[in-house]
């Protein structure tokens, strides 16, 4: 493999294990604040604890988000330097947005755990808007970077306007792919864990699974509309993606296989939720189909960014049928510490092991802290 | 800079809590686990809620800093493509990531698993947190001393010293300073960077990302700074029991204080007299400039000349109070040395083909070059040297307090004990009272080590000025180009301070209500009482 290969692949690596958490974050976040605003309206008690779990799953995958967001930028900066001086300089603002969105979410994360019970429904509710639009301002500030990889602005060494910058083309239609896609992978990762052994609850996953369900065909008409932007803007991606079934003529063979099977495994979600959500309306949760339907969301997800991001290899930055390659983007400022990055790939995944067993313990054992004595 | 400043020291404030509070939180684990009383496990875990608390908030803190030098000082992505290659990937996929998990880990554990397990996974997240501050305190010590870079900078600034083995490659650093010249010159020199292909025009500049994990200055900045970031999180929980006996007269709160002095004392004892000394040594070896401008306001009117006297700096600077300490004249003269070479005769002679990068300052001569950045630091001196002798004096302070601390109230010595007894007792009592002489030391200790971190650390940043890697690029090369409204700078400044204010409130709040212990139990549990 070569190392422009290698170092492609460990940034697409970084970022969908980022990803799989941040989708959840998004997904579960939104839910809990509507599920909790439902609560207020309805005087609901059950919906209330349906949202303090939802939001006990969001609060342990923000931990692990976060630390996969961190060692996301460093590897940007240290593999691709120049990429990264694009990104700040053209996106200075979209970065500063998502910058906003997680510096305020933590700390409105950390009032609306704290202030539950303690403030009154309709005030509690109400700050859960700001919570989950500050959560949003994340991916909707940072996926214009995305967009600047598809439709290129300012690469030229000008200083486009800021307006350029914000109405890229292609971004519309991939945030809104990526939104819809966050709550659709939370709803369905919120059915999986509360159809576990120790969080079984009926009624939260006939709601999850709803939910999951009824989005599906959004985030599917959200997806059709990116592929038609991506058409007019990214041929190379689109003719990589389609394949010779869908009348492309890839330069890459191991990308369309992939697209193939993501839509596979979506009619197979389509499949395994409907009939998990008609048990869960029949009064049974049937916990190998909804815990199937959250890890088939997962692997979607995988895929789909996996075909995404990988399609447009060997460039990084697209412009029509060519681009920047990324080989002209790589570091080359120091002789790249081959036996040190296998040591970081490593320690990466000790400690995603260490944490899966801090997820176990905190979210299926609920081996929790003893209260005061 | 402002922006980035404030960001800085706030990071700093939360990231001290988070290497201070676990040795606080280790020490009554500790006590619990040899007498049995719950009284230390009742605080560990009350401590380790805030700890919790402020772990999230040094993580905001921490986002602030990364992307605030990505963004506003983008020439800084530079050091995250050489010289903190190594440093900030290590940090992100050993330290911090272990520390995150192992944090967590000993939240839910504590209190479930025995003592022992509990200690060992604690000193496990400290150390991560340590470790963690190492790799970040390498990649800020390579822009005060460029370890690897050997004779270049000297090449440039003759006073300057040789900076470890020559690991760089000439003409690649030739190729790098011609482009970040060229893009300065036409307004911005973070604008290289962003041209793609950057790196392929500057080619290998840095032969040996790992050298500058074994930089002189890395190794004693850690230790310097880590011991005053344990001293600052020691000391606030020092305060807050002091403040509380204080207030109520409750003797557990000396109970619960005993073991933390320990700790802190010994803190103290090392940091401002061993640690501080070898840092002083450091800089007057590697940084002469900003040596001269720590102590420009002893040296007098000396300090703008050839050279001056000063005897109790010469005597802890070169172990001779006669030495002469190099005056700001010394460095210009040393500029001189380097003649009426310009940068194109420079150029044509080593680096022919970037001849065309550097047209803006071809005919400029690098004495004049160099006689520039003496002079710019001149006018600040004074403010750098203010800052250093604050940290001075006020490590002189925590010093005598840790002493009659020790010496008084945690082990009694003859001679030493006679000595602070009658400090303590004969001096400070009557001043303040009997019962309020240790909670009194106490808070001296915090803030004085607070003040002294503040104040020593704006000394080592604003001292490096004119360059933010010394000896190789300046200020001016790394800003951004993008406009920086002041609207967005009140608008950085008042979510920092938000932050600030919140996470403060939050922490006061955690540590003041131990039943929110329970309420944490409650709301994992999924809201079930």
């Amino acid at each position: 493999m070569s190392i422009d290969l290698f170092l492609f692949s460990l940034l697409g690596f970084t970022l969908i294990m980022h990803l799989i958490f941040v989708n959840v974050i998004i997904g579960v976040t939104v839910l809990t604040v509507a599920i909790r605003y439902m609560a207020y309206l309805r005087n609901d008690p059950y919906l209330e604890l349906l949202a303090r779990r939802a939001f006990r799953v969001m609060v342990i995958f923000d931990l692990f988000g976060g630390v996969w967001g961190t060692i996301l930028t460093v590897y940007m900066a240290g593999f691709f330097p120049s990429m990264v001086a694009i990104f700040t300089r053209v996106y200075f603002y979209p970065v500063a947005i998502a910058l906003t969105g997680i510096l305020v979410s933590i700390p409105l994360i950390v009032m609306y755990w704290h202030l539950w019970g303690r403030i009154s429904p309709r005030s509690h509710s109400l700050l859960g808007i700001p919570m989950a639009i500050s959560v949003l301002l994340v991916p909707l500030g940072f996926r214009y970077l995305f967009a600047g990889l598809n439709y290129p602005i300012g690469i030229d060494g000008d200083q486009p306007s800021y307006i350029a910058a914000l109405t890229n083309p292609v971004y519309p239609a991939l945030a809104l792919h990526t939104i819809l896609g966050g709550l659709d992978i939370g709803a369905f990762v919120l059915a999986a864990i509360l159809a576990t052994r120790s969080n079984m609850d009926v009624r939260g996953v006939r709601i999850a699974l709803s939910t999951g369900m009824a989005l599906l065909i959004p985030q599917s008409i959200a997806g059709a509309y990116y592929y038609v932007v991506l058409a007019e803007y990214d041929p190379y991606i689109v003719n990589n993606i389609a394949g010779p079934l869908l009348g492309g003529k890839p330069s890459l063979g191991f990308v369309y296989p992939l697209f193939y099977t993501a839509i596979v495994l979506v009619v197979a979600l389509t499949i395994v939720g409907a009939i998990a959500l008609y048990n869960a309306m029949m009064g049974f949760v049937n916990r190998p189909l909804a815990i199937t339907a959250g890890i088939l969301s997962e692997l979607i997800l995988v895929l789909m960014e996996f075909v995404n991001d990988g399609s447009r290899y060997p460039y990084l930055f697209l412009s029509g049928n060519a681009g920047i390659p990324v080989n002209e983007l790589l570091n080359e400022a120091i002789p790249l510490p081959l036996v040190a990055i296998y040591t970081m790939i490593a320690s990466t995944l000790v400690f995603t092991v260490i944490f899966s067993i801090v997820l176990y313990y905190g979210l299926f054992r609920r081996y929790l802290p003893e209260t005061e004595e | 800079m402002v922006m980035t400043i404030y960001g800085i020291y706030l990071h700093a404030v939360f990231v001290s809590l988070t290497l201070g509070l676990p040795l606080a939180i280790l020490a009554w684990l500790i006590m619990w686990s040899r007498t049995h009383d719950n009284l230390y496990l009742n605080y560990a875990k009350t401590l380790t809620n805030v700890l919790i608390v402020n772990f999230a908030l040094g993580v905001v803190t921490g986002t602030i800093v990364e992307f605030g030098l990505l963004d506003i000082w983008p020439t800084s992505i530079l050091l995250f493509a050489s010289s903190g290659f190594l440093p900030l990937l290590y940090e992100a996929t050993i330290a911090f990531i272990g520390e995150a998990v192992l944090v967590v880990f000993f939240l839910i554990t504590l209190g479930r698993w025995r003592a022992s397990y509990s200690i060992a996974l604690l000193i496990a997240t400290w150390f991560l947190g340590s470790l963690s501050g190492y790799f970040i305190l390498t990649a800020n010590a390579w822009m005060n001393v460029p370890w690897g870079m050997g004779n270049i900078p000297r090449a440039l600034y003759p006073f300057l010293p040789s900076y470890g083995p020559d690991d760089a490659n000439v003409t690649g650093v030739l190729n790098l300073a011609a482009l970040l010249v060229n893009y300065t010159l036409d307004g911005y020199g973070s604008m290289a960077l962003s041209n793609p292909g950057f790196t392929h025009l500057v080619g290998v500049f840095y032969l040996n990302p790992y050298i500058s994990l074994v930089n002189p200055d890395a190794i004693i900045t850690t230790f310097h700074t880590l011991f005053a970031a344990y001293a600052i999180g020691l000391g606030v929980v020092g305060t807050a029991l002091s403040v509380r006996y204080l207030g109520t007269r409750d003797d557990k709160y000396i109970k619960l204080l005993r073991p933390i002095l320990w700790v802190l004392t010994i803190v103290l004892l090392i940091e401002p007299i061993v640690l501080g000394h070898f840092m002083g040594d450091t800089v007057v070896k590697y940084q002469p400039l900003k040596f001269t401008a720590l102590v420009t306001l002893t040296g007098g009117k000396g300090v703008y000349g050839y050279e001056f006297y000063d005897p109790i700096e010469a005597l802890f600077a070169y172990g001779n109070p006669y030495h002469p300490i190099h005056g700001f004249e010394y460095y210009l003269s040393s500029c001189n040395a380097l003649g009426n070479t310009t940068f194109v005769e420079l150029y044509e002679k080593l680096d022919p083909s970037m001849i065309n990068y550097i047209s803006g300052i071809s005919n400029l001569t690098l004495s004049s070059y160099c006689r520039e950045a003496v002079l710019s630091l001149e006018p600040i001196a004074p403010l750098v040297s203010a800052f250093y002798y604050t940290m001075i004096g006020s490590g002189i302070i925590i010093a005598i307090a840790a002493v009659l601390v020790l010496f008084t109230y945690l082990i009694r010595i003859p001679v030493l004990t006679d000595i602070t007894d009658f400090i303590n007792y004969r001096l400070l009592s009557p001043l303040i009272g009997y019962y309020n002489v240790l909670p009194f030391l106490t808070m001296v200790m915090a803030f004085g080590s607070a003040i002294a971190a503040t104040a020593g650390w704006a000394a080592r940043e604003i001292g490096r000025q004119p360059w933010t890697v010394y000896g190789l690029i300046t200020t001016n090369e790394v800003v951004t180009p993008v406009p920086i409204t002041p609207v967005f700078v009140a608008y950085v400044l008042a979510i920092l301070t938000a932050i600030a204010v919140g996470g403060s409130l939050a922490m006061y709040y955690v540590a003041t209500r131990p039943g929110i212990l329970r309420n944490i139990g409650e709301f994992l549990r999924g809201g079930e009482s």
